[in-house]
């Protein structure tokens, strides 16, 4: 019990670093300062860098449940599922730093793993946003494309409201804005 | 002339390490380490860290700028427009990195900046890949999206045209299934 309430404060920290930093932003010198602690703990603890990460990639899988589980009760996407976002702001920005890995395939696959977890509990709310049917795959795989968006664009001083409700709004008027156009061309042609 | 020449090879050898890894990955010593040259040059050239990243901006600018003259030469977003992303690949990837930098103004906007110039120049070509010729205003919204989507998952390894180009053809898809369901849901509501 002990062990694990001491190894939690620092996989707690780490987790919180990573969200800022990513994977550079983990040494262990610096998680000792920051926890005031001693590095032969973080040795005792988690034998490695690599199984710090483990560590902080099984606290991620926890905070995602939650978010998921917190998901399953919302109603709209627009404001309810943006609001859910920015309260689990480091959860969320931890999962940008996964994304942004590459070069590191566990991390990369960890992030894959979230996103299809994620894309699966959001699929009525995003489709009934978009107006488009929830029993293909389109409305899908056009989330994929807008959760890039904002994988690419967001940072802990954004991640609020405004940010987030123009980004779904545009998004989708886009779309509304390019089929009105259509419409109007075949219109024109036909009289 | 010969200052300019000496410290160009330390801008040269930081522009590939930034575009690699980021800010991160410029450390003095490993610069010098990798050039076999002393440290003191360094600060003799650019006094400080920010001297030099103020060097490395620069020197991102005058690419960019044969980037964009490059551009106004093509013809088709695919294959002419992807190809020119691949010979500029160190050119993308250091762009990439400005573009994750969001906490440091100076990176940030410059990259900023440096899309919205290219957007002047790719709007037509662009229209006319969606099928929406005419109305590049409207294009380059759809592409400011599938744009983020390539900053989002471009790293050094894929960067290449196959990689390129089904995105870019995944995006097309979406794009066009979208409005037509739209479409068609406003012409069952017009009779």
């Amino acid at each position: 019990m002990e062990k694990h309430k001491n190894s939690a404060g620092w996989t707690e920290a780490g987790y919180n670093l990573f969200a800022r930093e990513g994977l550079e932003g983990i040494q262990v010198e610096r998680l000792a300062r920051i926890l005031q602690l001693n590095k032969s703990g973080f040795y005792h603890y988690f034998g490695d860098l690599e199984g710090f990460c483990l560590e902080l990639l099984e606290l991620h899988k926890k905070n995602v449940n939650i978010f998921i589980e917190e998901l399953h009760g919302i109603k709209k996407l627009d404001p309810d599922y943006l609001h859910l976002v920015i309260s689990h702001a480091k959860t969320a920005m931890f999962q940008v730093q996964l994304i942004r890995s590459q070069g590191n395939h566990f991390l990369y696959a960890a992030s894959e793993m979230v996103d299809q977890k994620v894309q699966v509990a959001i699929r009525d709310l995003w489709c009934d946003y978009l107006d488009v049917p929830s029993d293909t795959d389109l409305g899908m795989r056009y989330y994929a494309m807008v959760q890039d968006v904002f994988y690419t664009r967001i940072s802990f001083p954004n991640l609020n409201y405004t940010f987030l409700h123009d980004m779904v709004t545009d998004a989708k008027s886009i779309l509304d804005d390019i089929s009105d156009r259509r419409v109007l061309e075949t219109a024109g042609r036909r009289y | 002339m010969e200052k300019a020449k000496n410290s160009s090879i330390w801008t040269e050898a930081g522009y590939d390490l930034f575009a690699e890894e980021g800010i991160e990955g410029i450390q003095v010593e490993r610069l010098a380490r990798i050039l076999n040259l002393n440290k003191s040059g360094f600060y003799h050239y650019f006094g400080d860290l920010d001297g030099y990243c103020d060097e490395l901006i620069r020197l991102h600018e005058r690419k960019a700028a044969s980037y964009m003259s490059d551009l106004i030469g093509i013809r088709a977003i695919d294959p002419d427009y992807l190809n020119l992303l691949v010979n500029y690949k160190t050119e993308i990837m250091f762009h990439l990195q400005l573009i994750r930098s969001k906490d440091n103004q100076l990176f940030y906007k410059t990259a900023e900046k440096l899309d919205q110039q290219e957007e002047t120049l790719l709007g037509d070509l662009w229209a006319d890949y969606l099928g929406i010729q005419g109305n590049p205003s409207l294009a380059m919204r759809y592409f400011s999206i599938v744009r983020d989507v390539l900053y989002a998952r471009l790293s050094f390894k894929n960067l290449n045209y196959s990689f390129l180009h089904s995105l870019i053809v995944e995006a097309k898809a979406i794009m066009q299934q979208m409005t037509d369901a739209k479409e068609l849901k406003a012409s069952e509501s017009v009779f």
